[in-house]
């Protein structure tokens, strides 16, 4: 970072969105460049806003905005700053953690005037990038998202003077350049603004050049000119701002007064056009519809009139140059405290109420797969341990694989996705799954140097599965922890795969085991297995084994077995994919017993068909369901296949069913028996792998022998029999979940193993 | 020999990749060609025969846009100049302490791509040698008694505006020779790095077959 300390005055502009200011404020607490002083500019505010900031007095300045003039209210802020540069932020974003690092960083170089960085929007109904390094003509033709300052080099557009351009809710200007331009042209009540300043800047010789990186997460929140997530908007003001920018500054960059006029035509019939289209698609009503074209015409007369009188309204000269003279100190907007103040949701603005006796952390979870799109049992338990870290105060990035680029928030996380790429390691293409896996690898790591750059994360936190963060831990740019679960070598042994492709990726998980900082395995048994698979010593201080943890259930949620009216039909329940492994044809076999001992029984199997990949088909020609209909053909009225279900399904055959069974050959840990005591449900397993850690045999459940379907017949039997038992168990089972297998829980035992993993790293 | 993979080499070459740094990008190349194209509509557009002059304020216009993507151009180009370098110092660096090859096929060391953005250089120094010239014809007209004053008219009225236009042309030619020299000057610096990253991954390739020597000789 650079020597030269800046002293920065950021300025936020608000009117009624007191919810979103609060998480901006909150947010701000974490910035990691401290001198700063924050002034709030309120417009004619109808909401708490004025109660919201009346928390923070002697921190900031409140401003008041008579009119809702998005320019004047800049003004207003830029008239009342003290620091050097003066950063603009919406009230419904939040910067990233080094985002006025990096601007003081940026503006080390004196010839710089202007700069701004990228805009991610991160509501979860539209997750996009909004701005990187936008340029703008002096038409007001704007190209928002480019991948570099080379890229559109001939723009689209009929416009001459094509400038860098930074958006409204981050950019960052020197005062005194601001000052001796006259600011903002308080013409502007709502848009172009941005676009204007750069362009005036650039007209006055100043250098404006905005950056790919210093982020800001947007969360478009509605305001008096447009509903967001609607098509409803005072979309004049636009109409009437793009004349008014054009007929004033367009002639200035060389562009024909036909030009202008075709522009703003172009622009008018635009809007016209989209009017019809949202009036055809039932967004707006007719009377909305005619309302909003007559308003056109009034923009497009208002913003030709006013750009025609050449009028512009920009801070008087005396007063701007009395402000540039100003060498008042600022008032820094954080204390004592603000460094342990827990993390905030950036769009709710909801903060968990904990006192944190230490500085939240900043941490990097990686999953390819992540919910809600399509996901495994690594993804559900990433964005388990999200959600547990969200609450104790931590802030959270997840990296996961998405379309395009794009961040959003939500469960209490960052959520970064990063598209496929298949550009490096080319001599690799004949081994695809290692090819893909170095690729994304890379790809995740990018974006780390990203996240260690804009956010400050302190630690990456991979599973073995997958092994998302292989080049990250090789790379060692920040400690890493690897996720011990099963390894994808004991898989591929069991299913004989012995190809150079299963080889490497074999040898790859065990560098990343070797290259981790620390490993955290979820159970004894993990820890054993995967010694055993790769024979490589493991540390005692680099490993810790940390269970995992569920959501509980809310306690009218729950449903445990009625000893005193038992049900007239009692229903078991298997959840899993139909595969070997699952144990599925053990539970098959010991059905006739079961059904034999208790007449009144049914099973309900819920899960997809896995056949095929675990190579029954092959041996059977015959899916598991199939299989069962020809083996046990009396038992077909007594058994429901239900295939994959959604998450809401699966909670309610939780909920309904009597007794929990999953008679896996083998698991590393076993999340489905903490779902069934999060529903006060008895449980049986296998004694295999990491199952004896979470079932307490006789206490909340009962452990059969694998692969031995009599065990499980028996184990079955003697707790259908017994009304007190399914009773007792699943009420023990609900109070270990609540005592040891909670997410936060979870979390907490990995905030333990990261901050002494973090102090190590940074000694070593 | 049978060639096996093993976790090193893949090891050594995300190494190798992360030395690397970012992968290469030929944005300025597509880029360059892309401003190329431009220049040769608009010279189209703005000097074919027989269409109407455009407007002095229109060609400079046109002009400015065309300083603007250059200099852009000029900007991302010393940001390149700049990552090369980086890149080259990280190989260098990584020649000291790497233990084994990058690239698993040490018999055919990486060439220097051929790398066609570079290719027309002749056509820059070409360009800076000759100065803009241009030229303008009257179209006669046919208009009985009064036609050869109307082409009197038209021809001093289109040496006034040469006038003009051969004056923007000396400052723009100028201006070109600006941008030819530092252009030259960033080829030279482009091709005088890569010849150093070919000479390290040589150098790299020998030090692996003195090593597989090595190795050889103790099996």
């Amino acid at each position: 970072m650079s020597t030269v300390n800046h002293t920065f005055s950021i300025i936020v502009n608000t009117i009624d969105r007191a919810k979103s200011l609060t998480a901006l404020l909150r947010a701000l607490e974490h910035q990691s460049y401290a001198h700063f002083e924050l002034i709030v500019v309120v417009g004619p505010t109808k909401d708490n806003t004025l109660e919201v900031l009346a928390e923070y007095d002697g921190r900031l300045q409140t401003l008041r905005c008579p009119t809702a003039n998005l320019s004047q209210s800049r003004n207003i802020g830029l008239l009342a700053a003290r620091g050097d540069i003066v950063a603009y932020i919406d009230d419904d974003a939040v910067p990233s953690r080094h985002w006025l690092a990096q601007l003081n960083r940026l503006f080390a170089d004196p010839n710089l005037a202007g700069t701004g960085g990228k805009v991610y929007r991160i509501t979860p109904d539209m997750p996009v990038i909004q701005h990187r390094i936008g340029i703008a003509s002096g038409l007001a033709e704007q190209i928002d998202v480019r991948a570099s300052w080379v890229d559109a080099i001939v723009p689209d557009g009929n416009g001459y003077q094509w400038h860098g351009r930074m958006m409204g809710t981050n950019m960052a200007y020197r005062r005194r350049d601001l000052l001796e331009v006259g600011g903002f042209d308080e013409f502007y009540q709502w848009v172009y603004d941005d676009n204007d300043i750069a362009l005036r800047l650039v007209n006055a010789g100043k250098i404006v050049h905005p950056v790919t990186e210093t982020v800001v997460y947007h969360a478009p929140a509605s305001s008096r000119n447009r509903q967001v997530s609607t098509a409803v908007g005072n979309w004049w003001i636009q109409t009437k701002a793009a004349f008014y920018f054009n007929i004033k500054n367009g002639p200035k960059g060389g562009n024909s007064w036909q030009d202008i006029a075709l522009r703003g035509l172009h622009l008018w019939h635009g809007h016209l056009l989209w009017y019809g289209d949202i009036l055809r698609q039932r967004k707006i009503s007719l009377w909305q519809y005619g309302k909003m074209s007559l308003q056109e015409l009034r923009g497009v007369l208002s913003g030709t009139w006013h750009g025609l009188r050449r009028r512009s309204r920009d801070i008087p000269a005396a007063a701007a140059q009395t402000m540039i003279n100003s060498t008042d100190p600022i008032r820094p907007f954080q204390n004592e405290q603000s460094a342990a103040q827990p993390t905030v949701d950036p769009i709710s603005g909801r903060q968990p109420t904990i006192t944190m006796p230490d500085p939240p952390l900043r941490i990097c979870l990686m999953s390819m797969a992540y919910p809600p799109h399509q996901y495994e049992g690594v993804g559900r338990l990433t964005n388990l341990m999200a959600r547990g870290l969200f609450e104790l105060g931590h802030t959270v990035h997840v990296i996961t694989r998405g379309p395009e680029e794009a961040t959003s928030f939500y469960d209490g996380a960052y959520v970064h996705r990063i598209p496929r790429t298949q550009q490096r390691y080319s001599h690799y293409r004949l081994y695809p799954r290692l090819h893909n896996l170095l690729n994304h690898s890379h790809a995740v790591y990018d974006k780390v140097q990203q996240l260690i750059l804009n956010d400050g994360i302190q630690v990456a936190d991979t599973p073995l599965w997958q092994m998302d963060g292989l080049v990250t831990a090789v790379a060692n740019p920040l400690p890493t922890l690897v996720r011990l679960v099963t390894a994808a070598k004991q898989i591929d042994d069991l299913q004989h795969e012995l190809g150079t492709d299963a080889r490497l990726l074999g040898e790859m998980e065990r560098t990343l085991i070797q290259k981790a900082t620390h490993i955290a395995p979820n159970t004894q048994a993990t820890l054993k297995n995967v010694r055993r698979v790769y024979d490589i010593p493991l540390p005692d201080e680099r490993q810790t084994i940390v269970p995992y943890g569920i959501v509980p259930a809310a306690d009218e949620d729950v449903r445990p077995f009625p000893r005193q009216n038992p049900p007239d039909t009692l229903t078991v329940l298997y959840v899993g994919r139909l595969e070997k492994r699952k144990g599925i044809r053990d539970l098959f076999a010991a059905m006739p017993q079961i059904v034999q001992r208790v007449p009144n029984v049914r099973f309900i199997i819920v899960g997809g068909d896995n056949s095929h990949q675990d190579g029954f088909q092959k041996q059977t020609g015959m899916n598991y369901a199939a299989y069962f209909a020809r083996r046990h053909p009396d038992l077909a009225d007594r058994v429901q296949f239900m295939g994959a279900v959604s998450d809401e399904e699966l909670h309610r055959q939780y909920q309904a069913c009597d007794l929990f069974v999953a008679p896996s050959l083998y698991e590393s840990f076993g999340l489905i028996y903490l779902e069934a005591m999060n529903y006060a449900k008895p449980v049986i397993g296998c004694r295999a792998g990491g199952i004896p850690e979470v079932i307490d045999e006789g206490v909340t459940g009962l452990l059969a022998e694998p692969g031995a379907p009599d065990s499980l017949a028996d184990a079955i039997i003697s707790l259908l029999q017994s009304p007190a038992k399914l009773h007792e168990m699943g009420m023990a089972g609900r109070e270990q979940l609540l005592a040891k297998f909670t997410h936060i829980q979870m979390a907490q035992r990995f905030v333990n193993v990261y901050r002494p993993m973090i102090a190590r790293w940074k000694s070593d | 020999m049978t060639y096996t993979i093993t976790a090193q080499h893949v090891l050594n070459d995300i190494e190798f990749e992360l030395a690397q740094g970012a992968i290469s990008k030929n944005d300025l190349g597509r880029a360059v060609q892309q401003v190329k194209q431009h220049q040769n509509k608009l010279r189209n557009e703005v000097f074919q025969p027989g269409q109407e002059l455009p407007k002095l304020q229109e060609i400079i216009g046109r002009q400015f846009q065309l300083n603007d993507m250059l200099i852009t151009m000029l900007q991302e180009m010393a940001a390149a100049m700049q990552e090369m370098e980086q890149k080259s110092n990280r190989l260098q660096q990584w020649e000291q302490t790497a233990v084994f090859p990058p690239i698993p096929d040490i018999k055919n060391p990486v060439k220097p791509p051929d790398d066609s953005i570079w290719r027309d250089t002749g056509e820059v120094e070409a360009a800076m040698a000759e100065p803009l010239a241009i030229k303008l014809e009257a179209q006669p007209t046919n208009i009985p008694l009064i036609g050869s004053f109307i082409q009197r008219f038209k021809l001093s009225i289109h040496a006034l505006v040469l006038f003009y236009l051969q004056k923007l042309a000396d400052k723009q030619t100028a201006v070109n020779r600006t941008y030819g020299r530092w252009l030259l000057y960033a080829d030279a610096l482009h091709h005088d790095h890569k010849k150093e990253i070919h000479q390290l991954q040589t150098q790299i390739a020998r030090l692996q077959e003195r090593l597989d020597d090595i190795d050889a000789s103790n099996v």
